[in-house]
């Protein structure tokens, strides 16, 4: 079941100003948008700092978000997204690179809210990116994780532009087809 | 479908992904501006497909302490749909770039990356990471800056109250159910309506809360729970104390925790009460 009706109606308080539908969502998604900010950032506390970049614009800009554009939890993570490669930006390559090799090193600390659906649907997401073909995963993963333009991703992997658009379009569309509709909790 | 949208509809995954070249961007947006409905449910399902490919990144959770921070951080800024009605620059709206005064320095920063990009330079790979981390540096400073606008509006509408020529002053004495050391003063402006109740040595005892009111007439309101700091200090803002007409004191109670579940009524001993002078 997707969480969407429940976010819509937060949405609705968030807009109003109730700070506990900011609270709601925080429990909803802080993990998930922090698991992003992460991932682009290398460390804990420039995560954390973008996760509370990205919460205080949402309090703030809760208004602009447009239900027919996609879902919340993509509005959220576009913000953390955003707010993260700006920070990534401003912080120097050597240490974003030392922090994301000392990351990648470590194992997740375990979760103790983990439950098996929550195991069962990080399963079915790795299998589906497994299942994308290896130019189209590392097309998507550059440019998500690391905040590249496509002309850019296209001067990385020394390939043309119109075939590094072509596998946005394929793999994203391949997400899409192959992961069911749910939670992202 | 012409063959001019068909090449319009190809952006759409690479918009949702946050990956567009600044010129497709623009083009994109402006064709969603038209109100293009195919595009638009493209965009949204690739957003959705966004979520998933987000999703593939190691889990890990944030230490617990972050969601005070997140929620005081948020809470100082408040949002755009306040009662004080004040100025929330929106940030990166999908649809219109947001209208943001500029200031010194953002001006500069901006102005800087105007001139290079009119100079047609943007292609030289040393310059674009220069526009890149200067639009990074801008984008961050506009957020720094909405933020803290939106407490300089905030400490400045407090301190209005404060300093009010009109307001009026109530010291809240102890009954004898109070602890000795407890203290208060209540500030009330009765052109705004709002007051400032600050609390000395509050320290709750296990399972109980505090509780302040405002006595309108003979009827108490609850102003709601005090939350004191690790100092024992509590300041509470309340943005509508009530009419000057009716308001006659504030008083402060010892409650379960949660509070009284009357709102209007008391349950448990007032320990405080102050009547405003004039």
């Amino acid at each position: 079941m997707s969480q969407q009706p429940l976010d819509l109606e937060c949405m609705e308080r968030l807009r109003a100003g109730d700070p506990r539908a900011l609270r709601e969502l925080y429990d909803r998604y802080s993990s998930l948008l922090y698991a992003v900010a992460l991932r682009i950032l290398g460390n804990a506390t420039d995560a954390e700092d973008a996760v509370q970049r990205c919460w205080v614009q949402a309090w703030q800009t809760a208004a602009s978000y447009e239900p027919r554009r996609g879902p919340v939890a993509a509005w959220l993570l576009t913000m953390v997204r955003s707010r993260a490669l700006d920070l990534a930006r401003s912080l120097s390559s050597r240490r974003r690179v030392e922090d994301a090799v000392e990351a990648e090193a470590q194992d997740p600390p375990l979760d103790p809210s983990d439950t098996a659906e929550r195991r069962a649907l990080r399963e079915s997401i790795a299998q589906a990116m497994t299942s994308l073909t290896e130019d189209q995963r590392r097309v998507l993963e550059i440019a998500y994780f690391e905040g590249l333009s496509q002309s850019e991703v296209a001067t990385r992997l020394g390939a043309p532009l119109g075939t590094v658009k072509s596998w946005t379009r394929q793999g994203l569309g391949r997400l899409r087809e192959l992961l069911p509709k749910q939670e992202w909790v | 479908m012409s063959e001019n949208h068909d090449r319009t509809l190809e952006l759409a995954a690479g918009y949702a992904l946050g990956a567009l070249d600044e010129e497709d961007r623009l083009l994109f947006e402006e064709h969603l501006g038209s109100g293009c409905a195919e595009c638009e449910a493209a965009v949204a399902d690739y957003a959705g497909a966004t979520v998933m490919l987000a999703a593939s990144a190691p889990q890990a959770t944030p230490a617990p302490e972050l969601r005070a921070r997140v929620m005081k951080a948020a809470l100082a800024a408040r949002p755009a749909a306040s009662a004080l009605e004040r100025r929330v620059t929106p940030i990166r709206a999908p649809r219109k770039p947001p209208r943001f005064e500029w200031s010194w320095p953002w001006a500069a920063v901006a102005a800087a990356i105007a001139l290079v990009a009119g100079a047609g330079w943007l292609t030289s790979g040393r310059l674009s990471e220069e526009v890149a981390h200067l639009k990074g540096d801008l984008a961050a400073e506009r957020d720094r800056n909405a933020l803290l606008e939106s407490q300089a509006a905030e400490v400045n509408y407090w301190a209005r109250v404060l300093t009010s020529p009109s307001a009026r002053v109530a010291v809240l004495a102890r009954t004898p159910d109070a602890e000795t050391t407890l203290e208060g003063r209540a500030i009330y402006d009765p052109g705004t309506h709002a007051a400032v109740v600050i609390l000395r040595n509050v320290f709750i005892p296990n399972g109980h809360d505090y509780q302040l009111w405002a006595i309108r007439g003979s009827t108490p309101a609850s102003l709601g729970l005090v939350h004191p700091d690790k100092d024992g200090v509590a300041v509470v803002r309340v943005e509508n104390a009530g009419d000057p007409s009716s308001l006659g004191a504030f008083a402060v109670s010892l409650e379960a925790q949660g509070g009284s579940p009357n709102p209007a009524q008391p349950t448990g001993p007032v320990v405080m009460l102050g009547k405003l002078g004039g």
